[in-house]
């Protein structure tokens, strides 16, 4: 038998804080399943630039606190329509599961299984994401605490305001959507938009069930231990609310963008690529050329959070243009490969790619 | 499955038989009695089933400041890491004093992945409980004994 806490309107630093303590204080005899919302704030990911991620500005003028989650990934909005899922557990409950990599995909079969109940078909894609027809519903991450707990978060869109999200955080996809191209519509989903409107406590009432039928357990209402209790007040007033956490590596670099552009039979390619030190975080396709969807999404999703290595990349990139070869018919796949390589090489810093490409400073 | 053991340092090597290793997190630890005159240090480094547990690493972390000089207590977080699917924090399998961290692998962590045993060492530390904690590091033999089946040896993909 599992625990299941609720929660809802969380700080961001009371949030996170508890996730915190979750992990730290696991047994291989205490698991636990959190679901909570938080009051609108914006998280990033453990090692992420908050200047690189988010329009500060914007968020100081509206009130919006920032923080920093224990666990990997992307910046990303919660609110009351944004489901938090923290998954707190001992990796020996998966006996099957040797490489901690695979925990993660592991961890998200609660949320597929409930998704899936609900008639929605959602996958596991890329990195880190749980996707419906290539579409972002979920965005996962995975943290290991120093005592051997491990952490699953994943934050479900339930709905999502697009104008809010894109006033706030810097997208990859923004200057693409104001050239009217593929937009962050187009790569994202809701539960809304795939099941019909629902509250979030009916939605957590499905994640219940999905977690209980994928891993054969009961999970029953609890409490934190006080163990739990006081370690979080602890780390969220040494931690969550500290600007040493919060605004850590500010002193970095800043992410770099660079771009390429080839014309073939098939149609222009325009390819967008925004590098971190040792990170490609995104890689984004548009132009005329005519392919489906999902050819181009499971690409730019490959790529997402690469790490920054020329053998690597280019066998990613082969890797997806296989898995959809039928779809990519008219590019030659050398071109392709070309054209994205070249626009992670023309990131300012990186060694330039012999392909019409350029570089800028985010 | 194949495993490879092997003294003579290789890229691709498994386990370094000259190494000792920590059970729960796979770190390895090179004991360096001679290193400097009258000063004995450890050498700490991810071993190869670490990162074929982890996946390829990104970043590593040691705050804003390096902690030189720092004594930490076997178990304490020196730093912390980005790998393919997850952040971890880095334990010390060794208690002691924090000499220094590989400011090669700051500046490069794809050299973790490339050369694990030699070049990819992640930090340094004086050991003060030597004696008393090297019975808790397995040998590579033991280690190969300890780890699950599918990582005591590459995988086939």
């Amino acid at each position: 038998m599992w625990r299941l806490l609720y929660g809802s309107d969380n700080s961001a630093s009371r949030g996170l804080a508890v996730d915190d303590a979750l992990a730290q204080c696991v047994t291989e005899h205490r698991t636990t399943l959190r679901l909570y919302t938080y009051r609108p704030c914006v998280l990033v990911g453990r090692f992420q630039r908050i200047n690189d991620e988010v329009h500060l500005d914007r968020c100081l003028r509206q009130n919006i606190p920032v923080n920093r989650r224990p666990s990997g990934g992307g910046a990303i909005i919660m609110g009351p329509d944004q489901l938090g899922i923290a998954f707190a557990f001992a990796p020996e409950i998966f006996p099957a599961v040797s490489r901690q990599k695979e925990l993660m995909k592991t961890c998200s079969t609660g949320i597929v299984t409930a998704l899936r109940n609900l008639g929605v078909n959602a996958q596991f894609q890329g990195k880190n994401d749980l996707a419906v027809d290539g579409r972002k519903i979920a965005g996962l991450g995975m943290y290991a605490s120093g005592t051997g707990g491990m952490l699953f978060h994943a934050s479900l869109l339930v709905d999502l305001d697009l104008d809010y999200m894109l006033d706030v955080l810097k997208t990859p996809f923004q200057k693409l959507a104001d050239k009217g191209v593929k937009s962050v519509a187009e790569r994202v989903t809701t539960v809304h938009q795939q099941a019909g409107a629902m509250s979030v406590s009916d939605i957590s009432k499905h994640i219940v069930a999905g977690y209980e039928e994928a891993f054969g357990t009961t999970l029953k209402v609890g409490e934190l231990t006080s163990q739990e209790q006081q370690l979080a007040v602890k780390l969220q007033r040494e931690k969550y609310e500290s600007e040493h956490w919060i605004h850590q590596f500010e002193s970095q670099g800043n992410d770099k963008v660079g771009h390429s552009r080839i014309s073939t039979q098939g149609g222009v390619l325009e390819v967008r690529a925004i590098v971190a030190k040792h990170i490609v975080k995104s890689v984004t396709l548009s132009g005329d050329f005519i392919t489906t969807d999902n050819a181009v999404l499971d690409l730019e999703s490959s790529l997402r959070w690469h790490v920054h290595d020329g053998d690597s990349l280019s066998r990613t990139i082969e890797d997806s243009i296989q898995r959809h070869q039928a779809s990519w018919e008219g590019m030659p796949h050398g071109l392709i490969m070309d054209a994205v390589l070249a626009a992670i090489e023309a990131t300012p810093g990186q060694v330039p790619h012999p392909c019409f490409a350029s570089g800028d400073t985010l | 499955m194949v495993s490879e053991i092997s003294t003579v340092a290789n890229n691709n090597m498994w386990l370094d038989s000259d190494l000792l290793y920590d059970p729960e997190t796979y770190l390895w630890v090179r004991y360096l009695p001679d290193s400097l005159p009258g000063v004995v240090l450890c050498q700490i480094g991810a071993s190869r089933p670490a990162l074929e547990s982890l996946g390829d690493v990104s970043l590593f972390h040691f705050g804003e400041s390096l902690p030189n000089g720092t004594i930490f207590s076997r178990g304490d977080i020196v730093g912390s890491l980005e790998a393919a699917k997850m952040t971890t924090e880095v334990v010390t399998p060794v208690s002691g004093k924090f000499l220094t961290a590989n400011l090669s692998v700051l500046e490069d962590p794809l050299l973790v992945s490339k050369d694990p045993y030699l070049y990819g060492w992640l930090f340094m530390m004086v050991p003060h409980e030597w004696n008393a904690e090297k019975g808790r590091l397995l040998s590579a033999d033991a280690l190969l004994e300890h780890l699950p089946d599918d990582l005591r040896g590459p995988s086939e993909h």
